[in-house]
């Protein structure tokens, strides 16, 4: 039910590449969830409000008071790529 | 400005993004700054470390709900963040929190211009482009400084009742002037605490019945949101005087050549 | 002595330690020992850790665990040390900061003994989808553990490490504490922080203890629980966890659904159930039928939730700011998409996939929306249960351990591991899961359930059950 072209479509999306060898595995996989999953489709859920928190909470806010930062060495160390200034990535125009 | 004799008249909406002018970020406790040295107004959280948590900021909320007041918005009884998931160096997460079907105010005016919504979001990082003195393994490079990233915004989008360039930077002045006073923002364009996007359309004067929109993108100055919004009369004014049809996409204006070039780069990251 | 130290539970331990009979270094070290020479063992070994500490351990504070070192599921951030959450995109990362719950614990006095082996970003009912190979279980090493906690699990039924902290979104602690043959407690959403969890589904994830013992379990959760100031959703537990005494279910009334403990589930597991509901009965509690009517849906509502949240958790991993990153991309949407195919293994790309595929425009109200509106469901049938019994019993698990490589080929069948857990999970309420009995020679989980905050009732009752049960949680071998 989902074929090659979606599959390509939703990894593209998902910023997510697939060799060739993954790509039907990965088509018939999704299908048999999808598959499995369609039975909630035949649920009558009418009036039925969506869950959006397990549990209320309300009015959680944090007051407006700086601390400190963190400092430039401590947040570079775990960096694939950076300069002495920050992270460093391919050009977006490039 | 006639089309089989009829004329046409613009039809302009904004959105208009504002800084707040709180201490802090808005879902962390960094200061917020402006021309520090890169990367050193930055957390956990702001950083979109594995793990950590966003936690939102009060006086920012109570700045957004100020807005709406002042505006004379209806204020939201209870208000939602939702993601806004795409892909880019600028965005931590990869989704930036923002607010969609509940936003914290909707409706109001100012003036003679209706407001649609106000509601609460994160601002992004900001990306350098170092060209080719950056390269890494034989692309261009860019930096990217997370100071800025996770500053509070609030974004005030207006209904389509502007008419005119020079209405829309007289009334742009109007809601810098009411947000300097209620003291939520520092409103300076230069120093990006004030940005606008523009919605722009044609339609037969009189008619009800609103045509395609483009979209103007971050015009930095009220100078140029004004020659902006009018290069983009003019140029839908002409293509539609030649028979051609206006598609709806995102623009930016070049103030320098005075030039409009389509952006499509960072839209096609979105689902 | 040393055979000695590995009967004492964590309680007797600290208990020990607190009265001057024990040093607390001489614990630390017994089991820093134990831990190394697993993870030292490669294949021999069970693979139980991708971290241990190397000396002694920095001087924990003396509180009330009195000093018995801990073992911490790799996902939670430890400052200093590896969290990579069983996955190769993570790899060799050392966080700046660490959890809420790892500091709250060690405040209380239990240091960091070792960081457990789990599957890649707590995806998995098996722990084979970890990027630091599969965990085996002491009861039998051509064996699974369960998972996602795996490692945590395998860890204390094996003696290596006296208790454990791991997560569950699904079932994660539940399951593997079953095909352990230990106590795991998955307890209500929002009563432990996930401030340094690395997030998988940040709806469902709830941190919680696994340990020999109901008591150890009480013990953990009591210094865990409580609102953090990082964790907007995290809320003040009622109350305290005091130390679990009952030894009679008298006046307890305990719903059996039809729904979770008949079909799909295998024989022998079923026998050790209706044993323990023999023994329920003969401790003083009534039984009585419940209907879960949304229950057998609960499933798929989860593997539409948990995956759409898990796509948008996951989006952080990019190759900018942590992590591996891939060599010689061409271009910045080069370096995206191969740095994420390089980093996450078949698993979390098939959930990565099947999320962004559930939340993408034309799916979402077909897909997510109306799981939403079945987890409503699935929360009301509790709380309609609820009314009529105090908690809810199951089988943790369909099965028990399988072998390794059984269910890898087909996704479907393995998350039907999850099918007794998923529910309580999606309803947030608490849930635990102790040792039985055996089918085959391998243990078989029995799962409790209550409402929301009614952790101290339900962990009385798992404790009178506990010892009424008297399992033999020795693993041959050791």
């Amino acid at each position: 039910m989902i074929d090659r072209e979606e599959v390509l479509h939703v990894a593209r999306l998902a910023r997510l590449a697939l060799s060739e060898e993954e790509i039907e595995p990965m088509a018939r996989e999704l299908s048999a969830v999808l598959d499995h999953v369609a039975a909630i489709a035949e649920l009558d859920l009418e009036n039925v409000a969506p869950t959006s928190h397990v549990v209320e909470v309300t009015g959680r806010l944090r007051p407006d008071e700086p601390r400190p930062s963190w400092t430039r060495e401590e947040i570079l160390a775990a960096a694939p790529d950076a300069n002495e200034d920050g992270f460093l990535v391919p050009s977006p125009q490039a | 400005m006639s089309e089989q004799g009829g004329e046409l008249e613009a039809v302009i909406g904004l959105e208009i993004h504002i800084q707040l002018a709180t201490a802090t970020k808005m879902f962390c406790s960094c200061a917020l700054s402006f021309g520090d040295p890169p990367n050193t107004h930055t957390c956990p959280v702001c950083l979109g470390l594995p793990g950590s948590l966003p936690v939102a900021n009060a006086r920012a909320v109570h700045f957004g709900l100020m807005i709406g007041l002042a505006l004379g918005s209806e204020l939201a009884p209870r208000s939602i963040f939702h993601r806004k998931n795409y892909f880019y160096p600028d965005l931590p997460k990869g989704y930036q929190i923002s607010q969609y079907d509940e936003p914290l105010c909707r409706g109001g005016h100012l003036g003679e211009v209706r407001i649609h919504r106000v509601h609460l979001e994160e601002d992004a990082a900001k990306l350098t482009h170092l060209g080719a003195s950056g390269r890494i393994h034989g692309s261009d490079a860019s930096i990217v400084d997370f100071n800025r990233g996770g500053t509070p915004l609030a974004e005030i989008v207006t209904e389509p009742d502007l008419r005119s360039a020079e209405q829309a930077g007289e009334w742009l002045k109007l809601l810098r002037t009411t947000m300097r006073r209620l003291g939520v923002s520092d409103v300076n364009m230069e120093e990006g605490s004030l940005r606008c996007d523009a919605n722009i359309s044609l339609r037969a004067a009189g008619s009800e019945q609103l045509g395609v929109k483009t979209e103007l993108k971050n015009m930095n100055s009220f100078r140029f949101i004004e020659r902006g919004i009018r290069a983009e009369i003019a140029r839908q004014q002409k293509l539609i005087a030649g028979g051609g049809t206006v598609t709806q996409e995102t623009l930016h204006f070049d103030p320098a050549s005075g030039a409009i070039t389509s952006l499509r780069s960072k839209e096609e990251a979105h689902d | 002595m040393s055979s000695d130290l590995l009967e004492l539970t964590a309680a007797q331990a600290a208990g020990r330690i607190a009265a001057g009979e024990l040093s607390a270094a001489a614990l630390f070290a017994f089991y820093r020992e134990r831990a190394a020479a697993d993870r030292a063992g490669g294949e021999d070994g069970l693979n139980c850790f991708t971290w241990v500490a190397e000396g002694a351990a920095a001087d924990a504070p003396a509180g009330s665990l009195g000093g018995v070192p801990l073992a911490v599921k790799d996902l939670f951030c430890t400052r200093g040390v590896p969290s990579q959450s069983g996955s190769r995109i993570l790899e060799g990362y050392e966080p700046p900061y660490t959890a809420t719950a790892v500091e709250r614990l060690r405040e209380a006095g239990a240091p960091l003994l070792a960081k457990t082996n789990q599957d890649e970003f707590a995806m998995g009912s098996s722990n084979e989808n970890s990027a630091y190979g599969p965990v085996r279980n002491p009861w039998d090493r051509s064996r699974v553990p369960g998972g996602s906690s795996g490692g945590s699990a395998a860890a204390v039924a094996a003696g290596l490490a006296p208790w454990a902290l791991g997560t569950d979104t699904g079932g994660s602690i539940r399951q593997p504490a079953a095909l352990c043959g230990i106590v795991g407690l998955k307890p209500t959403y929002g009563s432990v922080s996930r401030y340094g969890m690395i997030a998988f589904a940040s709806s469902l994830d709830q941190a919680g203890p696994l340990t020999r013992d109901v008591r150890d379990a009480a013990l953990m959760l009591a210094q865990m629980v409580g609102q953090d100031s990082c964790d907007a959703t995290s809320l003040q537990f009622p109350g305290e966890i005091g130390v679990p005494s009952a030894e009679r279910l008298d006046g307890v009334r305990l719903g059996v659904p039809a729904e979770l403990s008949g079909e799909g589930i295998e024989a022998g597991v079923k026998e050790a159930f209706d044993r323990s509901l023999e023994q329920a009965a003969a401790l003083g509690a009534e039984l009585l039928d419940v209907s879960l009517p949304h229950a057998p849906h609960a499933l798929s509502a989860y593997y539409v939730l948990a995956p759409a949240e898990c796509s948008s958790n996951l989006a952080r991993f990019d190759g900018v700011r942590y992590g591996i990153r891939a060599e010689g991309a061409a271009d910045l949407l080069d370096m995206y998409t191969r740095t994420r195919h390089d980093g996450f293994g078949p698993e979390v790309k098939r959930r990565i996939m099947l999320g962004t595929y559930a939340l993408s425009s034309g799916y979402y109200d077909a897909y997510y929306g109306r799981a939403q509106r079945v987890r409503t469901k699935i929360a009301e049938d509790f709380a309609a249960a609820f009314e009529q019994v105090d908690f809810i019993l199951t089988p943790t698990a369909p099965t028990v351990a399988f072998a390794l490589g059984e269910k890898t080929g087909d996704p479907l069948a393995m998350y039907l591991n999850d099918y007794c857990t998923v529910p309580m999970s999606l309803a947030g309420i608490p849930a635990i899961s102790i040792p039985c009995g055996l089918s085959g020679g391998l243990p078989v989980g029995l799962q409790l359930a209550g409402a929301a905050f009614s952790e101290n009732k339900l962990l009385d009752a798992a404790h009178a059950l506990e010892r009424a049960l008297a399992f033999d949680g020795s693993p041959a071998h050791v």
